[in-house]
């Protein structure tokens, strides 16, 4: 036996000797005091823990890259994630806003008023008489159409339902309109149009639920359309 | 219930499933403390801070099979740490082991073991570590390399290294037999 491999033998016997395993008295003790530590969650640790630092030969500088590719990756999906909430969270919009999709078209013949399906190709007639109705407006929520109704004493205005019912017309008129000022309410309950009442041009609301018509203490010079009215 | 079972439970958070895996290895761990640091008070603090970390990190433990090899690797790391930290304590030193020396050869006499005593504290914790692992937990080159994530190659020169610091202490300790050196 020479002098190295005797002192191994030594070192281990020595080992042996010196250890002197046994249990220890503390060991519940460190139980204790370990498990009232928070574990790590499972997703903060990167995959193949173990195996990347046993058995994948990784050099420092590929981990680094890896690392930062996970953060990468990670931070792309906190932003979408975050992105999704934020869209997620906005109040759903009442109905006259929001997409609206393919409906019913508005037009007048002959002085009444109809509604064609580009889907169907079905006409209906949903305002019909004596009457010269015309310029047909769809109420934002799609539901309501306003018209003009031509008469002696002046424009009338008339309120219809998609399918004709529930029609509503004006008793007082206006000495003329402008048919392209018409603008609906975003609740659907009143229009706002421009007009001449008595000899002078102004801008006037008609309410769609009852057929009154206001006058707006605006100075009339030009419309625009749209406009907005809280009314 | 085996290993694998116990590992993934404590994992989870079970008490009982982690008390039950200190009790299969606390023995082992805490000889290697006490192996490496000679010191049965810091070897109590680095198996405590080793299992401490084992249980926070034991989600991330994929591989119940590793687990023995890991907590080697965490009570080496806690054993390095103490040392770091109490680096100026004062040394208790147990010369009268419990258990009577198992080999009846020259290597079992007080004075030898003496001389084995004084020339391994001389080493540093690195050192010390490699050889406890290899000579008294039985690691293999490979398995040493692979659990101090070194290559190969170095963890064999840093075995024979280590070796060879010890017999260098050795050889100075038999020139001056007097215990004048300097304490880890």
């Amino acid at each position: 036996m020479n002098h190295a491999d005797r002192l191994e033998r030594d070192l281990a016997v020595w080992f042996t000797e010196t250890a002197m395993p046994s249990k220890p008295d503390y060991t519940d003790e460190i139980v204790r005091e370990a498990t009232r530590r928070r574990q790590r969650p499972r997703w903060t640790f990167a995959p193949a823990w173990v195996h990347g630092r046993f058995a994948l030969p990784v050099t420092p500088g590929r981990t680094r890259i890896a690392w930062a590719a996970v953060v990468l990756v990670l931070v792309a999906l906190a932003v979408a994630l975050a992105a999704v909430a934020i869209v997620a969270s906005q109040p759903k919009l009442p109905p006259p806003f929001g997409l609206a999709g393919n409906g019913l078209l508005s037009y007048a013949q002959g002085g009444d008023i109809y509604t064609f399906d580009p889907e169907t190709g079905k006409e209906t007639a949903i305002v019909t008489g004596p009457d010269e109705d015309h310029d047909p407006r769809w109420s934002l929520d799609g539901r309501r159409i306003v018209f003009a109704r031509a008469s002696v004493v002046g424009t009338r205005f008339g309120f219809v339902n998609a399918d004709g019912g529930g029609l509503v017309v004006t008793t007082d008129a206006l000495q003329d309109i402008d048919s392209d000022s018409i603008a609906w309410a975003p609740d659907s309950r009143a229009v706002a149009v421009a007009g001449t009442m008595n000899g002078g041009r102004a801008i006037f609301m008609v309410n769609a639920t009852n057929g009154q018509i206001r006058l707006l203490p605006v100075e009339y010079t030009e419309f625009a359309v749209p406009i907005v009215i809280n009314d | 219930m085996d290993q694998r079972e116990l590992v993934d439970r404590a994992g989870r958070g079970d008490h009982d499933a982690f008390a039950l895996l200190v009790d299969q290895s606390i023995t082992q761990l805490e000889a290697v403390a006490r192996l490496i640091l000679r010191d049965p008070e810091l070897a109590r603090d680095a198996v405590q801070d080793a299992y401490i970390r084992a249980w926070r990190d034991l989600p991330g433990l994929r591989d119940p099979d590793r687990l023995g090899a890991w907590l080697n690797r965490l009570t080496v790391n806690a054993c390095l740490d103490v040392h770091r930290k109490r680096r100026r304590r004062p040394i208790e030193v147990d010369l009268s082991p419990a258990s009577p020396p198992t080999v009846g050869d020259h290597t079992s006499s007080i004075a030898d073991r003496d001389q084995l005593e004084r020339g391994f504290r001389r080493l540093n914790t690195d050192q010390r570590a490699v050889l406890v692992l290899h000579y008294f937990a039985g690691m293999s080159v490979p398995e040493l390399a692979a659990m101090l994530e070194i290559p190969l190659g170095t963890a064999q020169s840093r075995l024979g290294r280590a070796l060879a610091g010890l017999r260098a202490e050795l050889a100075a300790l038999d020139r001056d037999p007097l215990p004048g050196g300097q304490p880890a």
